[in-house]
């Protein structure tokens, strides 16, 4: 030991400057490219600064260049931002009993059930997606299993729909959401709860007030991880979704794709970029106010 | 009465939901895989077994290029990421130094970045420093979502580990480059191989940033599996997504594997 700080930083500098070139590198080049305004041929006009794009957010100028209200990013974001909050909040119902029934089986039972949630946790994102289309669209494996048990029903119209959408987010997600609860929930002292009871407290009050409380670090990093892809999800509203529920990651990819203006893509990234880093703050005070009542009751 | 201990066992139909919770999970993965051996033409109704279909994506030349692009990306790509990870976890894991939890989150912070953000980010990168989009664009792109991934088996592994083996090996008059090669490095193996099958799988599965930085003759098998979605439900693609799904399960199960006997073996003595 006894390296001293200089020779530490030396010695880690190769990695950090890999990083800033290959990940931060990206980051700024958006940044850059936000302000920036939209070249004739579609490009990007680098020679002038400019917050066209930013303005293209909310407003847009007409025929004779007055700026009328412009909602496809707000209605995007807006659609974005409710499904993303509802996939999370199914995937944590789902998750939190999966979580706890995992975590108090037996240490086999335990490290299969493990496997069996990390081999879809991998698998193709758009094979799995894909999946789903085979089972949603009209005259498929869902409509044949309803048809062997109703056979007059109709057909559901599922695929290209919100619904659709939501069912393929969470299909998409929902690992992400169990194993951090599983981890927070295997480090669990079941005595807590048992000493609960024991003390006259309710079944449920124990699961509020004991259980629930010593899984928040797990619900939180769950939250967390589902949220953000699914706000940035691209492919499940792409394969699944009706050309009207576009979310975020579709508007953005079509503003440099079809939409050729890359100023306006560079921003709607940066403006879902600030809403995360929004929610994470929030979260984060959110659970520090929590830790300190704690600590008070305590 | 509440006497009787562990009496707070189970949320009520928990097990029921856990055995839902499985069916969600593995039914659609089932049923692309059972309809890949489908006779038919038509993509939905089963008639007959078949390994038909397989058999085309062996003899479909573009689907082969986009195979051995996918590879060439995962392995530099997984490789470099594995360096990046081992050569800052093994210093931040040793030593007390200011700005060591910055350091640190900046080998998470990929997974902050939505990949859609990261994926037009790269483009305009790669752009910017007038390289065009191809198979060097595609690989810098991975590496960077890949660090993460590669860091997180290696982190683990690097936790509770013995730093006093590597000052008895000094002692012993090892040299520090001996010390890395035939102490550190044994110990560390299982870690950085999990950590690069890890990255491996991550950049295998990759769409959305492959589709903005491949060039015309570099795209990998997501994007090309897109582009045939695009078109259309039909066997063909059926074929290909669940030789993915089935590639990915078999990678997965090697690196459960890997990961438990690295944990298992945590302790080295």
């Amino acid at each position: 030991m006894g390296r001293s700080t200089g020779k530490i930083y030396l010695s880690l500098a190769p990695s950090v400057a890999a990083i800033m070139i290959l990940f931060c590198g990206p980051l700024l080049a958006i940044v850059a490219a936000s302000f920036t305004r939209r070249a004739p041929n579609g490009g990007l006009d680098w020679s002038e600064f400019s917050v066209e794009g930013y303005v293209r957010l909310f407003a847009e100028p007409d025929l004779f260049g007055v700026l009328v209200p412009n909602y496809t990013f707000l209605s995007a974001f807006t659609r974005s931002l409710s499904l993303s909050l509802i996939t999370t909040a199914i995937c944590l119902l789902i998750a939190v009993p999966v979580a706890i029934y995992m975590s108090q089986s037996s240490h086999r039972i335990r490290n299969l059930l493990l496997l069996l949630i990390t081999i879809p946790f991998w698998a193709n994102l758009l094979a799995r997606n894909y999946a789903w289309i085979l089972i949603l669209r009209s005259d498929g494996i869902l409509d044949g299993i309803i048809r062997s048990v109703v056979p007059e029903a109709p057909q559901t119209g599922l695929l290209y729909t919100q619904y659709a959408v939501l069912i393929g987010l969470i299909y998409s997600f929902l690992p992400f959401m169990v194993l951090p609860i599983y981890a927070s929930a295997e480090r669990f002292d079941w005595r807590l709860a048992d000493a609960a009871l024991d003390l006259g407290a309710s079944r449920r009050r124990v699961f509020v007030t004991v259980i629930l409380p010593l899984l928040l670090p797990g619900i939180i990093a769950g939250s967390i991880l589902v949220f953000i892809p699914s706000m940035g999800s691209y492919i499940t509203p792409r394969l699944l979704g009706g050309g009207r529920d576009f979310l975020l990651g579709n508007l953005i990819a079509q503003q440099f794709g079809s939409a050729r203006n890359w100023a306006f893509g560079a921003s709607i990234a940066i403006a879902l970029m600030a809403s995360i880093l929004l929610a994470l703050a929030l979260v984060n005070r959110l659970s520090q106010n929590k830790s300190e009542r704690e600590v008070k009751v305590a | 009465m509440s006497v009787s201990t562990n009496k707070w066992r189970r949320i009520t139909g928990a097990q029921w939901l856990t055995l839902v919770f499985f069916l969600f999970l593995y039914g659609p993965l089932i049923a692309l895989i059972g309809l890949s051996f489908n006779e038919n033409r038509s993509a939905t109704i089963w008639t007959g077994f078949s390994f038909d279909w397989y058999g085309r994506l062996l003899a479909n030349d573009d689907l082969l290029a986009a195979a051995r692009n996918s590879l060439i990306v995962a392995l530099s790509a997984a490789s470099l990421a594995t360096l990046i990870s081992l050569l800052a976890a093994v210093v931040i894991a040793r030593n007390r130094f200011p700005g060591r939890k910055a350091v640190d989150g900046l080998f998470s912070m990929p997974l902050l970045v939505p990949d859609i953000v990261f994926a037009i980010g790269a483009l305009l990168f790669v752009l910017t420093i007038g390289l065009s989009p191809g198979l060097l664009a595609l690989v810098m792109a991975h590496t960077a979502f890949c660090i993460p991934f590669a860091n997180l088996p290696i982190r683990a592994r690097l936790q509770g580990f013995d730093w006093a083996l590597l000052d008895a090996s000094a002692d012993l008059y090892a040299s520090r480059g001996r010390t890395m090669i035939r102490v550190l490095m044994p110990l560390m193996m299982p870690g950085i191989l999990a950590g690069f099958l890890l990255a491996f799988i991550v950049s295998l599965d990759d769409f959305i940033v492959s589709f903005f930085v491949s060039g015309p003759g570099s795209i990998t098998v997501p994007v090309y599996v897109f582009g045939l979605i695009r078109l259309g439900v039909t066997p063909e693609v059926n074929a290909i997504a669940s030789a993915i799904v089935m590639i990915s399960v078999v990678m997965t199960v090697l690196f459960f594997f890997v990961n438990s006997r690295s944990s298992r073996k945590g302790d080295p003595r």
